[in-house]
């Protein structure tokens, strides 16, 4: 193992090196056995640390410290976002740089862990849970399911009057460090109803709300994703399909209970309209 | 018909819910940090009132997760400088109990307790670097701007962090054969 030390290798798993450098590590690998097995051990470390804490988030949250949050105005009940099944959403940037090696590290250092536990706090679930493209579909289910009037980060495109698209995309800009416009569905039989604010890995991050002429929900989330540009893909489920891309670190995730082939097409006439402002 | 809220209200309400919806891991950072239970609940406690007292400082464009690990992480450093720390074992207390195999469960439980105590005893700079990034998943960027730190500096402590971590993990099973952990 020639070349490299710990710091760059631990970049390498953390998927925090250029294209290049991640490459020349890509081609030392099929001939360095110590390389390889030095990357299995930092992404052991990692996963071990990562399960070690895991259980943490899914403890209930103590009613003092809800409290203490809501104890300062505005104080409206927040949406609650209802728990759902994870395992089959999972964030591609984090999943990318440690997938190959992710079932030998679970076996090797926390199997016996997994073999005890329900399928989806296994550790390398609950590892990936915070996935952007997981939030999105929390918040999709609390649209489609919490009373829209308890969320106050929201506006209602009857609010705007003519022009309500436009308006909504200024609306956002207050809120966000970009312009979004925001796409006319019109066409496709999607009636724009609003926007609100989301809390996604951290960020601030722009939904908006769209309605078919039956009544069912469609929610178009633009969140900051840093990560490499990736194509349109789906993503079938038994209440909706997601289709999502990502594009100049910013991820988009279309939801909504629609045909996968109906999603396609209008994320394909969103996605070129879609440019974060320079 | 509802009004839209003025960009401030629905700016202190967006960090209300923001910080609200981000208490679990909240409290996971801050249980790496402390080690037991009621110190990190305390921390995230004093922290989220001190965000909310300064909502207007967050700069909307921002993660509010790292914002938020950035104070906790300032309250706890406060916090060591007034008292020496307790570094209790109290991770477990409320935890929920999974099913399955009883050996398994109980060899798997050792093996995580392991690696938190291993955790407890790094240095506070290379512990918490690790929690942000290994655990909370932050970039090094982001967790440079939390810690106030180069992230050149982000990556000397996680390379230490990691290769102590790995070393000590290599010698725990002997330790708990041994009837010696701590």
């Amino acid at each position: 193992m020639v070349g490299f030390d710990d710091k760059t290798l631990g970049a390498y798993v953390d998927g925090e090196l250029s294209v290049d450098e991640a490459r020349a590590i890509d081609a030392a690998l099929g001939s360095d056995p110590g390389l390889r097995a030095r990357i299995a051990a930092i992404r052991e470390a990692t996963l071990a640390t990562r399960a070690a804490f895991a259980l943490v988030e899914r403890e209930a949250v103590p009613e003092r410290l809800i409290a203490a949050v809501r104890r300062h105005p505005p104080r409206r009940r927040a949406v609650a976002l209802p728990k759902l099944d994870l395992a089959h959403l999972r964030d591609r940037r984090v999943m990318a740089p440690v997938a190959a090696a992710a079932a030998l590290l679970i076996a090797a250092v926390i199997g016996v862990f997994a073999s005890g536990l329900t399928d989806s706090s296994a550790p390398d679930q609950v590892a990936y849970e915070d996935s952007w493209l997981d939030q999105v579909k929390r918040s999709y289910e609390g649209y489609a399911k919490v009373d829209h009037a308890e969320t106050q980060t929201r506006v209602d495109v009857d609010t705007l009057g003519s022009g309500g698209g436009e308006q909504l995309g200024a609306w956002f800009g207050e809120h966000l460090d970009r312009q979004l416009d925001v796409p006319d569905l019109s066409t496709h039989g999607l009636l724009l109803k609003g926007g609100r604010l989301l809390i996604v890995e951290g960020r601030p991050s722009a939904q908006i709300l769209y309605v078919t002429e039956s009544g069912s929900p469609v929610a178009l989330s633009v969140v900051p994703s840093i990560g490499r540009d990736q194509v349109i893909s789906a993503q079938g489920g038994e209440d909706a399909n997601l289709i999502y891309w990502r594009a100049r670190n910013y991820g988009y995730a279309l939801i909504g209970d629609l045909t996968l082939e109906t999603m396609k097409e209008l994320a394909d006439e969103i996605a070129p309209r879609q440019s974060p402002a320079t | 018909m509802k009004r839209w809220n003025s960009a401030s209200e629905a700016g202190t309400t967006f960090v209300s819910q923001g910080i609200e919806a981000l208490l679990p891991r909240l409290r996971r950072f801050a249980r790496g940090l402390t080690g037991n239970v009621a110190d990190a609940d305390d921390i995230v406690q004093s922290a989220c009132e001190k965000a909310l007292g300064s909502a207007s400082q967050w700069a909307n464009g921002t993660r509010l997760d790292s914002w938020l690990y950035r104070i906790i992480h300032t309250v706890w450093l406060d916090e060591l400088r007034r008292r020496r720390h307790r570094n209790g074992t109290g991770l477990d207390e409320a935890v929920e109990e999974p099913g399955g195999d009883v050996v398994a469960h109980v060899e798997a439980r050792l093996r995580l307790e392991e690696v938190r105590r291993l955790m407890a005893e790094l240095p506070n700079e290379q512990r918490a670097v690790m929690l942000l990034v290994c655990v909370e998943g932050l970039g090094y960027r982001d967790a440079a701007e939390v810690l106030s730190v180069p992230i050149g500096t982000v990556m000397s402590r996680l390379a230490r962090g990691r290769a102590a971590l790995l070393t000590r993990l290599g010698e725990a099973p002997r330790r708990v054969a041994d009837g010696r952990r701590g």
